[in-house]
């Protein structure tokens, strides 16, 4: 994932490279993502979220539709 | 001989310290120290990890690239956080960092287009600042990023 300056320059670079199904989404929404799976990484009883945990949060976050299906 | 499951959860802690302790991802012999196990066996512990997608492999070698969101050497985002600065793969992991660390960060980067101006981020509690206007962007659909993971 990477950070561009405004919304047209993220549609320049997908067009640029070829990639016209890629999403963009607030900071606001990538910093609630980050927090929901990284926030325990260091921790000893960390794991994985499961495929049904994961598709919960997308939903909850409102990254819904074929781009963020995970299954 | 020793419960690979168990091996595996000592291993991953192993790293999570050096990480809490220094910000760095350890490499493989220093992780071994740690655990007190040969390389070769901290090395296949890695493989497992890296299957799992616990974290990813240097390609062709059994150093770590990343234990996501921490990368092991210098990449397109540094993150200023908890009095370290860490290096990230993608924006995703910029954030994850200040995330794992619960701590306020510092996300220094760049936009990925022709221009690339340096961005900065500020995550602090449940803020973000930013200056307007900036977005971040997934390349690939959600269901192919372990297909390139440090591309997607």
């Amino acid at each position: 994932m990477l950070l561009f300056r405004s919304e047209e320059h993220a549609r320049s670079w997908r067009d640029a490279r070829g990639f016209p199904d890629a999403r963009s989404l607030s900071l606001e929404t990538g910093w609630r993502l980050a927090r929901a799976w990284y926030s325990r990484k260091l921790d000893p009883e960390w794991r994985r979220h499961t495929l049904d945990e994961a598709v919960a949060l997308f939903d909850e976050l409102g990254l819904t539709g074929d781009f963020w299906r995970l299954r | 001989m020793t419960d690979p499951v168990a091996f595996d959860r000592d291993v991953r802690i192993a790293i999570a310290e050096c990480i809490r302790e220094r910000g760095a991802v350890p490499p493989l012999a220093e992780v071994a120290a740690r655990v007190d196990a040969p390389e070769g066996e901290v090395a296949a512990s890695f493989a497992r990890l890296a299957a799992a997608r616990t974290m990813i492999l240097r390609p062709g070698t059994s150093e770590i690239l990343s234990f996501n969101p921490f990368a092991a050497g210098a990449t397109e985002f540094t993150v200023r956080a908890d009095g370290r600065d860490c290096a990230a793969l993608c924006a995703w992991d910029a954030f994850g960092i200040a995330a794992a660390l619960h701590a306020d960060g510092l996300v220094l980067g760049h936009c990925a287009d022709v221009c690339g101006v340096p961005l900065e981020v500020r995550l602090a509690g449940d803020a973000v600042g930013a200056l307007d206007g900036v977005v971040m962007q997934f390349a690939l659909p959600a269901r192919d990023w372990w297909t390139d993971i440090i591309f997607t």
